[in-house]
């Protein structure tokens, strides 16, 4: 008898697990869910940028950005307000829905009083001196579908917040060289769907960064991280950004997102 | 714009009028006494800005939505032939934009250059200039600034092909950046958006040309390109050689330059055609030759051309790589000739300007960028001081480390046809916010009669400090 209850215990617990497993959702449905989520047609915001080397000395940068969608057309500029040094650089960006399409991008750079057309296909690069990559700024707190396959590691709550653990892996390594990933993992909250932390490992399987959404706030009801932080173990560099001011879907001009908004900046 | 008691302008007008103006010419109006009383203004505005204690409500306002901003530099420059210190210089750039309303602004940038050696501008050691002063407004959805500015056009780096609306200073050659060296004019301009197409069109009654290096000065151009070789001779054996004034247009319509620009993004592709109507920044040189019982007298005559400039740009990215490129063709170019024969000692002629510009994004945190420059003139005759068709070539290495606090770069610029060549090998460290440190090198050789290799004993190692907030 105590060897039919013992098998019943186990099996009960087994299938529990089973249960479990299968409850939980794939990695590609975690990663729709993200990408569903509502960010606003348009969104504009005071963005600080606070680069810190491995010594502690720190750089401050002041910038302001617009973000507008023309239909599944996401386009992006950045105008940095100070320092001095690199006040009116503005960056532009259009990003294309569709995924073989590459983006186009524009630099404004006031010594030269010239807007240049740069490469995107880089995406792997640091972007002006920061922590996170071109990619990692497009995307933000969305994530690229075509460029990684996911699955769910687990449940886990992170800082009390309920979520799940993603990992999300190149789907091969020309992207992974790309990116300049070899794998991500993903805390992602199931209540708002959005990433609260991600570690970011290099092709060779080394931690490389690790990035922190924090300050998450609704704004007219859309969830924003009002702080990242991005910890380069690499390097020893660290890179924060606070939003401030961030309104979403107040009118944002159009032609605020044209290479002569960038020569005339803000 | 903040209007200050008399007093302290006349004590900053008394101040500056003791340094020498690095302004050009007047026109019409007096563009000089019209600058130096910006200047003034512009200056007492900023050094008294935040003393100002018992002000108005609508100076509390329009202080509230200004900001000062100050950029300076340091440059220290050596020979290496000699080891003369070149140039000592100090530069201070404060800069107030002032907003008026969301969508309009005033900038007033101001530029005081002292330089302890006389070797660029002999007996201007001092030179207090007011750099750009314009209102910029958004009427709808076209942008329009008035004022004195600075209009760019083009793709290319280093050197020119449709960037010519505003003249140069070629006091260094072509060694300050261009942001630098380019002359700001007083300006209409207004750039409209009609669907997915930019339409800039501008006016620019101000008649200020290019402004050479002084006689006696580091980089006075001696090359027989552009300075005719009966000019740096001193004329045939026996002759005599006059040099009048030159002759100048004042009138300020009549002489204005004026030029359009159309600009779309499509398919990928950035284009723009460019046209302008203007005089031609450099002076043509007329040559009459009489012959008398005296012997030989060779007048030169100075005058500027006008002439017609039309263009396109294009550029458009094909993954690591951008391709960038600009065509310019400028009709009634004059060529000056040693042809004895030639009756006004120039050959008129139209001048074909290309470039095609590669910048490889391949590598990490680096950029290699090459260019390729052609000028074609086509009416070529014998004695022309300028080869048919001339081609140089750029080569770009730039390369980011640290989180893009270091930056080390060399930019070689090659003449083909002339074999001739400049170097410029540069390393930018930012120390902080505030403080950018550099070192670097110019370096010229090849054929002297060129345009680089004219400076081939000016080769010089450089350092500075700029400190910008």
């Amino acid at each position: 008898m105590n060897t039919i209850k013992t098998l019943l215990t186990i099996s009960i617990f087994i299938n529990s697990n089973a249960l479990m497993a299968n409850n939980l959702p794939s990695g590609e449905q975690v990663a729709k869910n993200i990408n569903a989520r509502n960010e606003g047609i348009s969104q504009s915001r005071n963005m600080q940028m606070i680069l810190t080397d491995k010594r502690g000395k720190k750089r401050i940068r002041e910038t302001i950005s617009y973000r507008k969608y023309f239909g599944d057309e996401k386009r992006t500029v950045i105008h940095y307000l100070t320092p001095r040094n690199v006040k009116k650089t503005a960056f532009l960006t259009f990003d294309y829905p569709d995924a073989n399409k590459d983006d186009d991008q524009w630099l404004y750079l006031p010594a030269m009083r010239k807007v240049r057309r740069i490469s995107a296909s880089d995406r792997g690069d640091y972007f002006l001196g920061t922590d996170f990559t071109y990619e990692d700024i497009k995307k933000e707190s969305k994530v690229t579908l075509e460029d990684y396959t996911r699955k769910t590691l687990r449940e886990e709550a992170l800082n009390g917040n309920p979520g799940y653990v993603i990992e999300a892996t190149p789907v091969n390594s020309e992207v992974a060289d790309e990116l300049g990933y070899g794998k991500v993992i993903q805390w992602v909250d199931k209540n708002i769907w959005m990433t609260r932390k991600s570690e970011f490992y290099d092709v060779r399987g080394k931690l490389l960064k690790t990035t922190l959404f924090k300050d998450i706030k609704q704004i007219d009801t859309i969830w924003t991280a009002h702080r990242l932080e991005v910890d380069n173990h690499k390097t020893g560099h660290k890179t924060v950004f606070v939003f401030t001011d961030v309104v979403y879907d107040k009118e944002v001009r159009d032609d605020f997102f044209t290479q002569r908004a960038m020569r005339r900046g803000l | 714009m903040i209007f200050l008691p008399n007093a302290q302008c006349a004590a900053a007008y008394n101040i500056l009028s003791r340094m020498s103006w690095a302004l050009n010419r007047p026109a019409l109006f007096n563009t000089a006494l019209l600058n130096s009383v910006l200047a003034c203004l512009i200056l007492t505005c900023l050094l008294t800005q935040s003393v100002i204690a018992d002000v108005s409500s609508e100076t509390n306002a329009l202080l509230a939505n200004s900001t000062l901003t100050t950029r300076i530099e340091s440059e220290w420059a050596t020979l290496t032939s000699n080891g003369d210190t070149q140039k000592l210089q100090l530069m201070i750039e404060p800069e107030l934009e002032t907003a008026v309303g969301d969508d309009s602004r005033f900038t007033a940038i101001v530029r005081l250059r002292m330089d302890a050696k006389d070797n660029l501008s002999p007996g201007d050691h001092n030179q207090a200039e007011l750099r750009e002063f314009y209102f910029d407004t958004y009427i709808d959805s076209s942008i329009v600034v008035l004022g004195k500015q600075q209009v760019v056009w083009g793709k290319s780096d280093g050197l020119k092909v449709l960037d010519i609306v505003n003249p140069q200073d070629f006091r260094e050659f072509i060694l300050d950046d261009f942001d630098q060296s380019r002359i700001p004019l007083w300006t209409a301009n207004a750039e409209i958006s009609i669907n997915n197409v930019t339409l800039q069109l501008f006016l620019i009654p101000d008649q200020t040309y290019h402004k050479f290096a002084s006689t006696d000065s580091s980089y006075e151009l001696t090359t027989p390109l552009i300075i005719p070789p009966i000019i740096i001779e001193s004329g045939p054996s026996g002759a005599n050689v006059t040099i009048n004034s030159t002759t100048l247009p004042n009138n300020t319509l009549q002489d204005a330059d004026a030029g359009f620009r159309l600009s779309t993004f499509t398919h990928g592709w950035d284009l723009t055609f460019n046209y302008l109507y203007h005089y031609d920044d450099t002076p043509v040189l007329f040559r009459a030759v009489n012959v008398t019982a005296n012997g030989i007298n060779i007048n030169i005559d100075p005058q500027y051309k006008r002439s017609h400039l039309i263009g396109g740009t294009f550029s458009n990215t094909f993954g690591d790589l951008t391709l960038r490129g600009e065509i310019g063709y400028l009709t009634d170019k004059y060529v000056s000739t040693i042809n004895p024969l030639d009756t006004n000692g120039v050959v008129k002629t139209g001048e074909l300007k290309t470039v095609l510009g590669f910048d490889w994004y391949g590598f990490t945190d680096t950029i290699l960028s090459t260019q390729i420059f052609k000028t074609y003139l086509d009416n070529h005759e014998t004695g022309m001081i300028r080869d048919e068709l001339n081609t140089q070539v750029t080569l770009l290495i730039k390369q980011d480390y640290m989180n893009e606090t270091l930056h080390a770069e060399i930019l070689f610029l090659q003449d083909i046809d002339y074999k001739d060549a400049m170097v410029r090998p540069k390393l930018t460290y930012e120390y902080s916010d505030e403080v950018n440190v550099y070192v670097g090198a110019d370096i010229f050789y090849g054929n002297v009669d060129g345009l680089f290799g004219q400076f081939k004993e000016t080769d010089r190692v450089v350092a500075g400090v700029v400190v910008g907030f």
